[in-house]
Protein backbone atom coordinates (compact mmCIF):
# COMPACT_ATOMS: atom_id res chain seq x y z
CA UNK A 1 0.00 0.00 0.00
CA UNK A 2 2.71 2.81 1.64
CA UNK A 3 4.44 1.13 -1.86
CA UNK A 4 2.38 1.89 -4.34
CA UNK A 5 1.30 5.16 -3.37
CA UNK A 6 5.23 6.12 -3.19
CA UNK A 7 5.52 4.82 -7.04
CA UNK A 8 2.40 6.73 -7.97
CA UNK A 9 4.14 10.12 -6.54
CA UNK A 10 7.34 9.54 -8.06
CA UNK A 11 5.95 8.37 -11.44
CA UNK A 12 4.45 12.09 -11.06
CA UNK A 13 7.73 13.73 -9.94
CA UNK A 14 9.57 11.96 -13.43
CA UNK A 15 6.56 13.17 -15.36
CA UNK A 16 8.44 16.70 -16.02
CA UNK A 17 11.39 14.79 -17.24
CA UNK A 18 9.87 13.11 -20.06
CA UNK A 19 10.62 14.26 -23.37
CA UNK A 20 7.67 16.45 -25.04
CA UNK A 21 4.57 14.87 -25.48
CA UNK A 22 3.05 15.09 -28.93
CA UNK A 23 -0.73 15.97 -27.18
CA UNK A 24 0.01 18.73 -24.80
CA UNK A 25 -2.24 21.37 -25.12
CA UNK A 26 -1.45 24.64 -26.73
CA UNK A 27 -3.01 27.60 -25.72
CA UNK A 28 -4.24 29.92 -28.60
CA UNK A 29 -4.98 33.54 -27.94
CA UNK A 30 -8.65 33.14 -28.43
CA UNK A 31 -8.94 31.26 -25.23
CA UNK A 32 -10.12 27.36 -25.73
CA UNK A 33 -11.58 25.51 -22.83
CA UNK A 34 -9.66 22.69 -23.30
CA UNK A 35 -10.94 19.20 -23.04
CA UNK A 36 -8.89 17.11 -19.98
CA UNK A 37 -8.56 13.98 -20.81
CA UNK A 38 -9.29 11.39 -18.62
CA UNK A 39 -6.59 10.72 -16.35
CA UNK A 40 -5.20 7.34 -16.13
CA UNK A 41 -5.41 7.34 -12.39
CA UNK A 42 -9.32 7.46 -12.01
CA UNK A 43 -9.37 8.10 -8.06
CA UNK A 44 -12.10 10.78 -7.69
CA UNK A 45 -10.21 13.85 -6.81
CA UNK A 46 -11.93 15.43 -2.89
CA UNK A 47 -13.77 18.53 -4.16
CA UNK A 48 -12.86 21.38 -2.45
CA UNK A 49 -14.92 23.73 -0.40
CA UNK A 50 -14.55 26.86 1.44
CA UNK A 51 -13.46 24.69 4.89
CA UNK A 52 -10.35 23.95 3.00
CA UNK A 53 -8.98 27.30 2.68
CA UNK A 54 -6.32 28.48 5.17
CA UNK A 55 -7.31 30.97 7.97
CA UNK A 56 -5.58 33.93 6.10
CA UNK A 57 -7.65 33.97 2.86
CA UNK A 58 -11.12 33.28 4.35
CA UNK A 59 -10.36 35.78 7.23
CA UNK A 60 -9.50 37.69 3.78
CA UNK A 61 -12.69 37.09 2.56
CA UNK A 62 -14.82 37.43 5.29
CA UNK A 63 -13.80 40.87 5.73
CA UNK A 64 -15.42 41.76 2.73
CA UNK A 65 -18.65 41.43 4.39
CA UNK A 66 -20.87 44.43 5.11
CA UNK A 67 -21.58 45.13 8.64
CA UNK A 68 -24.65 43.69 8.97
CA UNK A 69 -23.39 40.09 7.45
CA UNK A 70 -21.35 39.54 10.39
CA UNK A 71 -23.55 38.63 13.06
CA UNK A 72 -24.40 35.52 11.24
CA UNK A 73 -20.82 34.07 10.96
CA UNK A 74 -20.14 32.86 14.83
CA UNK A 75 -22.99 30.34 13.57
CA UNK A 76 -22.01 28.75 11.18
CA UNK A 77 -19.08 26.47 12.49
CA UNK A 78 -16.90 26.47 14.75
CA UNK A 79 -14.40 27.52 12.66
CA UNK A 80 -15.72 30.68 11.69
CA UNK A 81 -16.73 31.25 15.55
CA UNK A 82 -13.25 31.17 16.17
CA UNK A 83 -11.42 33.05 13.00
CA UNK A 84 -14.17 35.58 13.71
CA UNK A 85 -13.80 36.06 17.35
CA UNK A 86 -9.96 35.38 18.05
CA UNK A 87 -8.54 37.12 14.82
CA UNK A 88 -9.99 40.68 16.07
CA UNK A 89 -6.49 42.88 14.93
CA UNK A 90 -6.39 40.92 11.89
CA UNK A 91 -9.59 41.11 11.14
CA UNK A 92 -9.72 44.80 12.13
CA UNK A 93 -6.60 45.37 9.87
CA UNK A 94 -8.30 43.67 6.56
CA UNK A 95 -11.47 45.77 7.24
CA UNK A 96 -9.35 49.34 7.53
CA UNK A 97 -7.94 48.57 4.49
CA UNK A 98 -10.63 47.91 2.46
CA UNK A 99 -12.00 50.89 3.56
CA UNK A 100 -14.74 49.62 5.59
CA UNK A 101 -14.18 50.79 8.98
CA UNK A 102 -14.99 54.15 10.44
CA UNK A 103 -14.81 55.81 13.54
CA UNK A 104 -18.26 55.75 14.60
CA UNK A 105 -19.97 56.70 17.29
CA UNK A 106 -22.29 54.25 19.64
CA UNK A 107 -24.47 55.28 22.25
CA UNK A 108 -25.79 52.90 24.60
CA UNK A 109 -28.91 53.26 27.34
CA UNK A 110 -30.72 50.93 29.81
CA UNK A 111 -34.14 51.45 30.29
CA UNK A 112 -35.15 52.42 33.36
CA UNK A 113 -36.89 48.90 34.21
CA UNK A 114 -33.31 47.11 33.15
CA UNK A 115 -35.48 45.16 30.58
CA UNK A 116 -33.66 46.48 27.40
CA UNK A 117 -30.49 47.74 26.37
CA UNK A 118 -30.66 49.94 23.16
CA UNK A 119 -27.79 50.72 20.99
CA UNK A 120 -27.60 53.14 18.19
CA UNK A 121 -24.10 53.45 15.81
CA UNK A 122 -23.63 56.89 14.20
CA UNK A 123 -21.16 57.24 11.56
CA UNK A 124 -19.41 60.08 11.46
CA UNK A 125 -18.89 61.16 7.66
CA UNK A 126 -17.39 63.90 8.03
CA UNK A 127 -19.12 65.18 4.59
CA UNK A 128 -22.69 64.51 5.23
CA UNK A 129 -22.62 65.27 8.68
CA UNK A 130 -21.98 68.94 8.26
CA UNK A 131 -24.38 69.63 5.41
CA UNK A 132 -27.10 68.45 7.50
CA UNK A 133 -27.87 65.31 5.33
CA UNK A 134 -30.25 62.65 7.28
CA UNK A 135 -27.35 60.87 9.01
CA UNK A 136 -26.38 57.20 8.60
CA UNK A 137 -27.76 55.71 11.98
CA UNK A 138 -27.87 52.13 12.82
CA UNK A 139 -29.70 51.17 15.96
CA UNK A 140 -30.88 47.93 17.81
CA UNK A 141 -32.08 46.71 20.74
CA UNK A 142 -31.00 44.13 23.34
CA UNK A 143 -33.85 42.34 25.25
CA UNK A 144 -31.85 42.13 29.18
CA UNK A 145 -31.81 39.62 32.36
CA UNK A 146 -30.11 41.76 34.43
CA UNK A 147 -32.14 42.46 37.71
CA UNK A 148 -31.66 44.87 40.38
CA UNK A 149 -28.99 46.78 38.86
CA UNK A 150 -28.46 50.99 38.71
CA UNK A 151 -27.57 51.90 35.23
CA UNK A 152 -28.71 55.12 35.41
CA UNK A 153 -25.20 56.84 35.69
CA UNK A 154 -23.87 54.01 33.65
CA UNK A 155 -20.13 54.98 32.14
CA UNK A 156 -19.45 53.29 28.73
CA UNK A 157 -16.32 52.70 27.28
CA UNK A 158 -14.14 51.15 24.21
CA UNK A 159 -11.31 48.83 23.21
CA UNK A 160 -11.37 47.53 20.21
CA UNK A 161 -14.40 45.57 18.72
CA UNK A 162 -16.34 45.64 22.48
CA UNK A 163 -17.99 48.30 24.39
CA UNK A 164 -18.25 48.17 27.95
CA UNK A 165 -21.01 49.42 29.96
CA UNK A 166 -20.59 49.93 33.41
CA UNK A 167 -23.60 49.47 36.23
CA UNK A 168 -23.51 50.63 39.42
CA UNK A 169 -23.24 46.51 39.93
CA UNK A 170 -23.17 44.92 36.57
CA UNK A 171 -21.13 45.05 33.51
CA UNK A 172 -22.15 44.48 29.98
CA UNK A 173 -20.12 43.94 27.28
CA UNK A 174 -21.45 44.64 23.39
CA UNK A 175 -19.25 43.29 20.84
CA UNK A 176 -20.34 46.14 17.83
CA UNK A 177 -19.31 43.57 14.98
CA UNK A 178 -21.46 40.57 16.15
CA UNK A 179 -23.44 42.79 18.17
CA UNK A 180 -24.15 40.10 20.92
CA UNK A 181 -24.17 41.42 24.61
CA UNK A 182 -22.72 39.14 27.43
CA UNK A 183 -22.22 40.24 31.12
CA UNK A 184 -19.09 40.68 32.68
CA UNK A 185 -17.88 40.26 36.13
CA UNK A 186 -18.56 43.56 37.76
CA UNK A 187 -15.82 46.20 39.44
CA UNK A 188 -15.47 44.74 43.30
CA UNK A 189 -16.16 47.59 44.81
CA UNK A 190 -19.96 49.37 43.48
CA UNK A 191 -19.32 52.59 41.44
CA UNK A 192 -21.74 55.17 40.49
CA UNK A 193 -20.89 58.26 38.45
CA UNK A 194 -17.04 57.18 38.56
CA UNK A 195 -13.98 57.47 36.24
CA UNK A 196 -13.57 54.99 33.47
CA UNK A 197 -10.70 54.51 30.41
CA UNK A 198 -9.20 51.98 28.14
CA UNK A 199 -5.72 51.44 28.27
CA UNK A 200 -3.92 48.61 26.49
CA UNK A 201 -7.20 46.83 25.84
CA UNK A 202 -7.52 47.15 29.50
CA UNK A 203 -10.83 48.55 31.38
CA UNK A 204 -9.45 50.97 34.46
CA UNK A 205 -12.56 52.30 37.10
CA UNK A 206 -11.56 54.74 39.60
CA UNK A 207 -13.42 56.83 42.16
CA UNK A 208 -17.23 56.73 42.47
CA UNK A 209 -17.58 55.36 45.73
CA UNK A 210 -17.35 56.26 49.31
CA UNK A 211 -15.89 53.25 50.67
CA UNK A 212 -12.78 53.04 48.78
CA UNK A 213 -10.05 55.00 46.92
CA UNK A 214 -8.89 51.56 45.00
CA UNK A 215 -8.57 52.03 41.30
CA UNK A 216 -9.70 48.75 39.69
CA UNK A 217 -8.32 46.73 36.53
CA UNK A 218 -10.49 44.61 34.50
CA UNK A 219 -8.70 41.94 32.05
CA UNK A 220 -11.39 40.92 29.55
CA UNK A 221 -8.95 37.72 28.65
CA UNK A 222 -9.94 35.85 31.98
CA UNK A 223 -13.01 38.07 33.05
CA UNK A 224 -12.04 39.80 36.18
CA UNK A 225 -11.26 42.60 38.11
CA UNK A 226 -8.48 43.10 40.41
CA UNK A 227 -7.30 46.66 42.66
CA UNK A 228 -4.30 47.94 41.08
CA UNK A 229 -3.71 51.17 43.47
CA UNK A 230 -5.66 53.72 45.49
CA UNK A 231 -5.96 56.89 44.52
CA UNK A 232 -4.65 60.07 46.40
CA UNK A 233 -8.23 61.14 46.94
CA UNK A 234 -11.68 59.79 46.71
CA UNK A 235 -13.73 61.44 43.64
CA UNK A 236 -17.52 61.09 43.61
CA UNK A 237 -19.16 62.31 40.48
CA UNK A 238 -15.62 61.97 38.51
CA UNK A 239 -15.14 61.88 34.66
CA UNK A 240 -12.18 59.47 33.59
CA UNK A 241 -9.96 60.01 29.97
CA UNK A 242 -6.94 58.32 28.97
CA UNK A 243 -4.13 59.79 26.43
CA UNK A 244 -1.84 58.27 23.88
CA UNK A 245 0.77 57.85 26.70
CA UNK A 246 -1.21 55.45 28.30
CA UNK A 247 -1.91 57.72 31.16
CA UNK A 248 -5.26 57.27 33.20
CA UNK A 249 -6.97 61.10 34.51
CA UNK A 250 -9.70 61.04 36.97
CA UNK A 251 -10.88 64.50 36.63
CA UNK A 252 -13.43 66.56 38.97
CA UNK A 253 -16.13 65.32 41.27
CA UNK A 254 -16.02 66.07 44.74
CA UNK A 255 -13.48 65.05 47.27
CA UNK A 256 -14.70 62.45 50.04
CA UNK A 257 -13.25 62.20 53.24
CA UNK A 258 -13.56 60.28 56.66
CA UNK A 259 -15.48 57.63 57.05
CA UNK A 260 -18.90 56.86 55.66
CA UNK A 261 -21.01 58.25 59.16
CA UNK A 262 -18.80 61.27 59.04
CA UNK A 263 -18.57 61.86 55.66
CA UNK A 264 -17.14 65.26 54.22
CA UNK A 265 -17.34 66.66 50.74
CA UNK A 266 -14.78 69.16 49.42
CA UNK A 267 -14.69 70.11 45.92
CA UNK A 268 -12.22 69.21 43.59
CA UNK A 269 -12.36 72.37 42.35
CA UNK A 270 -11.88 71.35 38.46
CA UNK A 271 -8.11 69.13 39.97
CA UNK A 272 -7.40 66.04 37.83
CA UNK A 273 -5.23 62.75 39.11
CA UNK A 274 -2.89 61.08 36.71
CA UNK A 275 -1.80 57.40 36.90
CA UNK A 276 0.54 56.05 34.32
CA UNK A 277 -0.92 52.93 33.87
CA UNK A 278 2.55 50.97 32.67
CA UNK A 279 5.04 52.37 35.59
CA UNK A 280 2.13 52.40 38.28
CA UNK A 281 3.22 55.86 39.41
CA UNK A 282 0.66 58.85 40.14
CA UNK A 283 1.87 61.94 38.58
CA UNK A 284 1.79 64.48 40.57
CA UNK A 285 3.15 68.23 41.27
CA UNK A 286 2.90 70.41 44.44
CA UNK A 287 -0.32 68.84 45.14
CA UNK A 288 -1.34 65.25 44.64
CA UNK A 289 -3.24 66.34 41.20
CA UNK A 290 -1.75 66.84 38.28
CA UNK A 291 -3.11 69.92 37.28
CA UNK A 292 -5.68 71.97 37.90
CA UNK A 293 -8.34 73.37 35.42
CA UNK A 294 -7.80 77.45 35.08
CA UNK A 295 -10.36 78.98 37.19
CA UNK A 296 -11.32 76.40 38.25
CA UNK A 297 -14.94 75.18 38.23
CA UNK A 298 -16.51 71.60 37.96
CA UNK A 299 -15.44 69.26 35.61
CA UNK A 300 -18.61 67.98 33.08
CA UNK A 301 -16.91 65.81 30.75
CA UNK A 302 -13.29 64.63 29.71
CA UNK A 303 -11.40 62.90 26.09
CA UNK A 304 -8.20 62.51 25.27
CA UNK A 305 -7.03 62.57 21.21
CA UNK A 306 -3.59 62.10 20.84
CA UNK A 307 -1.27 63.80 23.72
CA UNK A 308 -4.22 66.29 24.37
CA UNK A 309 -6.72 66.73 27.09
CA UNK A 310 -10.01 67.74 26.52
CA UNK A 311 -12.55 68.84 29.59
CA UNK A 312 -15.59 70.84 29.60
CA UNK A 313 -16.08 72.62 32.88
CA UNK A 314 -18.84 74.97 33.99
CA UNK A 315 -18.58 78.05 36.39
CA UNK A 316 -22.23 78.35 37.49
CA UNK A 317 -24.21 78.45 34.29
CA UNK A 318 -21.05 78.88 32.34
CA UNK A 319 -20.05 76.14 29.93
CA UNK A 320 -16.30 76.29 29.11
CA UNK A 321 -14.32 73.61 27.16
CA UNK A 322 -10.74 73.88 27.69
CA UNK A 323 -7.53 71.70 26.03
CA UNK A 324 -4.55 70.79 28.12
CA UNK A 325 -1.18 69.54 26.81
CA UNK A 326 -0.48 66.15 28.09
CA UNK A 327 2.60 65.40 26.72
CA UNK A 328 3.98 67.32 30.11
CA UNK A 329 2.90 63.91 32.21
CA UNK A 330 5.08 61.81 29.74
CA UNK A 331 8.11 64.39 30.56
CA UNK A 332 7.34 64.31 34.20
CA UNK A 333 7.19 60.53 34.20
CA UNK A 334 10.64 60.78 33.22
CA UNK A 335 11.46 62.79 36.41
CA UNK A 336 10.94 66.77 34.55
CA UNK A 337 8.43 69.38 35.17
CA UNK A 338 5.09 69.35 34.51
CA UNK A 339 3.88 72.83 33.26
CA UNK A 340 1.26 71.89 30.60
CA UNK A 341 -0.36 74.50 28.73
CA UNK A 342 -4.39 75.16 29.20
CA UNK A 343 -5.76 76.17 26.00
CA UNK A 344 -9.09 78.13 26.37
CA UNK A 345 -11.66 76.43 23.11
CA UNK A 346 -14.86 77.33 22.41
CA UNK A 347 -17.30 76.34 24.29
CA UNK A 348 -20.33 74.12 23.35
CA UNK A 349 -23.54 76.01 22.14
CA UNK A 350 -25.76 74.11 24.36
CA UNK A 351 -29.65 74.33 24.17
CA UNK A 352 -31.85 75.65 26.29
CA UNK A 353 -31.01 76.63 29.89
CA UNK A 354 -28.04 75.30 31.51
CA UNK A 355 -28.59 74.41 34.65
CA UNK A 356 -26.39 72.56 37.62
CA UNK A 357 -27.33 69.01 36.47
CA UNK A 358 -25.79 69.07 33.42
CA UNK A 359 -23.38 66.70 32.64
CA UNK A 360 -21.71 65.17 29.01
CA UNK A 361 -20.41 61.94 27.67
CA UNK A 362 -17.42 62.83 25.90
CA UNK A 363 -15.70 60.91 23.58
CA UNK A 364 -12.99 61.26 21.19
CA UNK A 365 -14.19 59.80 17.59
CA UNK A 366 -11.28 59.01 15.31
CA UNK A 367 -8.19 61.45 15.59
CA UNK A 368 -9.96 65.10 15.17
CA UNK A 369 -13.99 65.18 16.67
CA UNK A 370 -14.95 65.07 20.59
CA UNK A 371 -18.50 64.37 20.39
CA UNK A 372 -20.10 65.36 23.46
CA UNK A 373 -24.02 63.79 24.20
CA UNK A 374 -25.67 66.04 26.84
CA UNK A 375 -27.20 64.74 29.91
CA UNK A 376 -29.81 66.73 32.33
CA UNK A 377 -30.34 64.87 35.56
CA UNK A 378 -33.28 66.60 37.52
CA UNK A 379 -31.92 68.81 40.31
CA UNK A 380 -34.25 68.83 43.80
CA UNK A 381 -36.63 67.21 41.78
CA UNK A 382 -36.70 70.01 38.44
CA UNK A 383 -35.48 69.19 35.13
CA UNK A 384 -33.83 72.42 33.95
CA UNK A 385 -35.99 74.04 31.13
CA UNK A 386 -34.99 73.27 27.59
CA UNK A 387 -35.44 69.82 26.66
CA UNK A 388 -31.24 69.40 25.82
CA UNK A 389 -31.35 65.54 27.26
CA UNK A 390 -29.31 63.37 24.80
CA UNK A 391 -28.63 65.96 22.82
CA UNK A 392 -25.23 65.37 20.65
CA UNK A 393 -22.57 67.87 20.02
CA UNK A 394 -19.58 67.52 18.05
CA UNK A 395 -16.82 69.25 17.87
CA UNK A 396 -14.16 69.22 15.17
CA UNK A 397 -10.31 70.16 16.38
CA UNK A 398 -9.20 71.62 12.81
CA UNK A 399 -12.13 73.89 12.46
CA UNK A 400 -12.58 74.49 16.06
CA UNK A 401 -16.37 74.61 15.48
CA UNK A 402 -18.92 72.92 16.79
CA UNK A 403 -21.99 71.23 14.86
CA UNK A 404 -25.40 69.52 16.45
CA UNK A 405 -25.74 66.23 15.85
CA UNK A 406 -29.03 63.90 15.52
CA UNK A 407 -30.60 62.46 18.87
CA UNK A 408 -29.10 59.28 18.45
CA UNK A 409 -31.08 57.52 21.09
CA UNK A 410 -34.26 59.85 21.23
CA UNK A 411 -36.26 57.89 23.39
CA UNK A 412 -33.69 56.93 26.08
CA UNK A 413 -32.18 59.21 28.85
CA UNK A 414 -29.03 59.13 30.48
CA UNK A 415 -27.44 58.06 26.74
CA UNK A 416 -23.68 56.69 27.50
CA UNK A 417 -21.15 57.33 24.05
CA UNK A 418 -17.79 55.79 23.29
CA UNK A 419 -16.72 55.95 20.02
CA UNK A 420 -15.96 52.42 18.03
CA UNK A 421 -14.07 51.62 15.08
CA UNK A 422 -16.75 50.02 12.93
CA UNK B 1 -3.04 39.82 -32.55
CA UNK B 2 0.17 37.87 -34.33
CA UNK B 3 2.64 37.04 -32.40
CA UNK B 4 5.99 37.36 -32.56
CA UNK B 5 7.56 33.96 -32.96
CA UNK B 6 10.50 35.17 -30.64
CA UNK B 7 8.17 35.62 -28.02
CA UNK B 8 9.45 32.94 -25.31
CA UNK B 9 6.73 29.79 -24.74
CA UNK B 10 6.31 28.42 -21.72
CA UNK B 11 5.09 25.01 -20.71
CA UNK B 12 3.34 24.87 -17.47
CA UNK B 13 2.20 21.02 -15.92
CA UNK B 14 -0.89 20.62 -13.96
CA UNK B 15 -0.31 18.26 -11.17
CA UNK B 16 -2.47 16.01 -12.99
CA UNK B 17 0.34 15.64 -15.82
CA UNK B 18 -0.95 18.26 -18.75
CA UNK B 19 0.76 20.28 -20.20
CA UNK B 20 -0.32 24.01 -20.99
CA UNK B 21 2.02 26.04 -23.15
CA UNK B 22 1.38 29.76 -23.30
CA UNK B 23 3.21 32.65 -23.73
CA UNK B 24 5.81 34.11 -21.23
CA UNK B 25 3.51 37.16 -21.23
CA UNK B 26 0.81 35.82 -20.07
CA UNK B 27 2.66 33.66 -17.24
CA UNK B 28 4.09 36.76 -16.01
CA UNK B 29 1.04 37.24 -14.96
CA UNK B 30 1.49 34.89 -12.17
CA UNK B 31 4.16 36.19 -9.42
CA UNK B 32 4.92 32.96 -8.31
CA UNK B 33 6.13 32.12 -12.32
CA UNK B 34 7.75 35.58 -13.15
CA UNK B 35 9.93 35.34 -9.69
CA UNK B 36 10.82 31.92 -10.96
CA UNK B 37 11.27 33.39 -14.26
CA UNK B 38 13.54 36.52 -12.39
CA UNK B 39 15.59 34.01 -10.54
CA UNK B 40 16.11 31.47 -13.56
CA UNK B 41 15.65 33.32 -17.11
CA UNK B 42 16.18 29.64 -18.89
CA UNK B 43 13.27 27.95 -17.28
CA UNK B 44 10.61 26.54 -19.65
CA UNK B 45 8.64 24.05 -18.50
CA UNK B 46 7.22 24.67 -14.93
CA UNK B 47 5.41 21.86 -12.86
CA UNK B 48 2.59 23.19 -11.23
CA UNK B 49 1.95 20.24 -8.34
CA UNK B 50 -0.90 22.21 -6.51
CA UNK B 51 -3.36 23.03 -9.63
CA UNK B 52 -5.25 20.45 -11.37
CA UNK B 53 -5.68 21.27 -14.98
CA UNK B 54 -9.20 21.94 -15.17
CA UNK B 55 -8.42 24.71 -12.86
CA UNK B 56 -5.15 25.65 -14.37
CA UNK B 57 -6.81 26.30 -17.60
CA UNK B 58 -8.99 28.62 -16.22
CA UNK B 59 -6.20 30.86 -14.64
CA UNK B 60 -4.38 30.71 -18.00
CA UNK B 61 -7.77 31.80 -19.63
CA UNK B 62 -7.86 34.64 -16.89
CA UNK B 63 -4.49 35.67 -17.44
CA UNK B 64 -4.85 35.45 -21.56
CA UNK B 65 -8.26 37.58 -21.59
CA UNK B 66 -6.34 40.67 -18.98
CA UNK B 67 -3.36 40.64 -20.91
CA UNK B 68 -4.99 41.04 -24.22
CA UNK B 69 -6.71 43.73 -22.59
CA UNK B 70 -4.09 45.31 -21.41
CA UNK B 71 -2.44 45.21 -24.86
CA UNK B 72 -5.22 46.39 -26.89
CA UNK B 73 -5.38 49.58 -24.23
CA UNK B 74 -1.73 50.14 -24.84
CA UNK B 75 -2.04 50.05 -28.32
CA UNK B 76 -5.00 52.05 -28.70
CA UNK B 77 -2.92 54.74 -27.34
CA UNK B 78 -0.31 54.32 -28.79
CA UNK B 79 -2.13 54.86 -31.90
CA UNK B 80 -3.86 57.87 -30.96
CA UNK B 81 -1.13 59.31 -28.86
CA UNK B 82 -3.51 59.69 -25.86
CA UNK B 83 -6.12 57.12 -24.82
CA UNK B 84 -9.37 58.53 -24.97
CA UNK B 85 -11.34 58.29 -21.69
CA UNK B 86 -14.94 56.71 -23.11
CA UNK B 87 -13.56 54.12 -25.01
CA UNK B 88 -10.63 53.51 -21.72
CA UNK B 89 -14.54 52.93 -19.88
CA UNK B 90 -15.79 50.39 -22.05
CA UNK B 91 -12.95 48.52 -22.36
CA UNK B 92 -12.93 48.76 -18.13
CA UNK B 93 -16.48 47.95 -18.42
CA UNK B 94 -16.24 45.16 -20.83
CA UNK B 95 -13.48 43.52 -19.01
CA UNK B 96 -15.34 43.71 -15.96
CA UNK B 97 -18.57 41.83 -17.80
CA UNK B 98 -15.78 39.06 -18.92
CA UNK B 99 -14.91 38.60 -15.25
CA UNK B 100 -18.25 38.58 -14.05
CA UNK B 101 -19.29 35.65 -16.73
CA UNK B 102 -15.91 34.00 -15.59
CA UNK B 103 -17.13 34.16 -12.46
CA UNK B 104 -19.95 32.25 -13.15
CA UNK B 105 -18.93 29.22 -11.63
CA UNK B 106 -20.09 26.40 -8.96
CA UNK B 107 -18.85 27.19 -5.08
CA UNK B 108 -16.31 24.38 -5.39
CA UNK B 109 -14.45 25.71 -8.66
CA UNK B 110 -14.84 29.15 -7.66
CA UNK B 111 -12.51 27.87 -4.06
CA UNK B 112 -10.11 25.99 -5.77
CA UNK B 113 -9.70 29.09 -8.14
CA UNK B 114 -8.92 30.59 -4.55
CA UNK B 115 -6.25 28.63 -3.80
CA UNK B 116 -4.84 28.78 -7.21
CA UNK B 117 -4.76 32.50 -7.31
CA UNK B 118 -3.14 32.28 -3.88
CA UNK B 119 -0.65 30.06 -4.84
CA UNK B 120 0.09 31.54 -8.38
CA UNK B 121 -0.28 34.98 -7.24
CA UNK B 122 -2.61 36.03 -9.33
CA UNK B 123 -3.89 39.22 -7.57
CA UNK B 124 -6.18 40.29 -9.77
CA UNK B 125 -7.52 36.82 -9.66
CA UNK B 126 -7.29 36.52 -6.24
CA UNK B 127 -9.50 39.34 -5.63
CA UNK B 128 -12.02 38.66 -7.91
CA UNK B 129 -12.53 35.46 -6.44
CA UNK B 130 -12.51 36.54 -2.73
CA UNK B 131 -15.07 39.12 -3.40
CA UNK B 132 -17.49 36.36 -5.52
CA UNK B 133 -16.65 34.30 -2.55
CA UNK B 134 -18.15 37.24 -0.30
CA UNK B 135 -20.92 37.89 -2.06
CA UNK B 136 -21.97 34.50 -1.82
CA UNK B 137 -21.57 34.76 1.82
CA UNK B 138 -23.77 38.50 1.97
CA UNK B 139 -26.74 38.68 3.42
CA UNK B 140 -27.13 35.30 4.66
CA UNK B 141 -28.39 33.34 7.18
CA UNK B 142 -26.07 30.82 9.49
CA UNK B 143 -28.27 28.26 7.86
CA UNK B 144 -28.08 29.39 4.40
CA UNK B 145 -24.38 30.11 4.35
CA UNK B 146 -24.05 26.66 5.53
CA UNK B 147 -26.07 25.30 2.19
CA UNK B 148 -24.26 27.93 -0.18
CA UNK B 149 -20.83 26.16 1.04
CA UNK B 150 -21.20 22.38 1.56
CA UNK B 151 -20.19 23.61 5.54
CA UNK B 152 -21.07 21.01 8.12
CA UNK B 153 -22.58 22.96 11.40
CA UNK B 154 -19.89 21.08 13.71
CA UNK B 155 -21.16 23.70 16.70
CA UNK B 156 -22.66 21.42 19.78
CA UNK B 157 -25.93 22.58 20.85
CA UNK B 158 -24.49 24.23 23.86
CA UNK B 159 -22.16 26.18 21.62
CA UNK B 160 -24.70 27.30 19.48
CA UNK B 161 -27.31 28.29 22.26
CA UNK B 162 -24.25 29.84 23.72
CA UNK B 163 -24.20 32.14 20.37
CA UNK B 164 -27.88 32.56 20.15
CA UNK B 165 -28.51 33.90 23.68
CA UNK B 166 -25.42 36.15 23.05
CA UNK B 167 -27.49 37.43 19.63
CA UNK B 168 -31.33 36.70 20.21
CA UNK B 169 -32.17 40.08 18.22
CA UNK B 170 -30.22 38.15 14.93
CA UNK B 171 -32.69 35.52 14.65
CA UNK B 172 -36.02 37.78 14.51
CA UNK B 173 -37.40 38.02 11.20
CA UNK B 174 -35.94 41.34 10.01
CA UNK B 175 -39.28 43.91 8.37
Amino acid sequence: MAESCHSRSLSWLVKPCIPSDPNRHFCTPSPLRLVSQPTTSAAPTPVTTISDLPDDLLLECLARLPASSLPSLPLVSRRFNRLFIFNSDSFAFLRRRLGLLNHSLIALSVSLDLSVLSSAILRLHPSDFNSGMSPDLDRWTFPLSVTSDNFSHARAVSTGRFVYLIGRNAMLRSDVWTRSVTICAKPVFPRKKFAVAAIRDRVYVAGGSSRTSAVEEYDPETDSWRIVCDAPCRRYGCVGATTENGIFYIAGGLKLSGNQNTLDAHTCAGSIDAYHIASGTWIRTHSSSITTVPAGGCILGACGIGDMLYIMASHALEISFWRWNGEASTLSIRGGGTNGRWDKLKPPPVPGQVGTGLRFSCTAVGPNKVAAVVHVSAVRGRVAAGAVNGALLVYDIRSGEWTYGPYILPESRRTSCVSVEC
Amino acid sequence: MARSSTENMITLMSSDGEEFMVTEKVARECTTIRNMLEDDCVITNIPLPNVTSDILSMVIEYCMEHVAAAEKAAAETAEKGSSSAPAAAKANKDLEEWDKAFMNVDVYTLCDLILAANYLNVSGLLDLTIQTAANLIKGKSPEQIRKTFHIQNDLSLEEEEKIRSQTPWAFEKSE
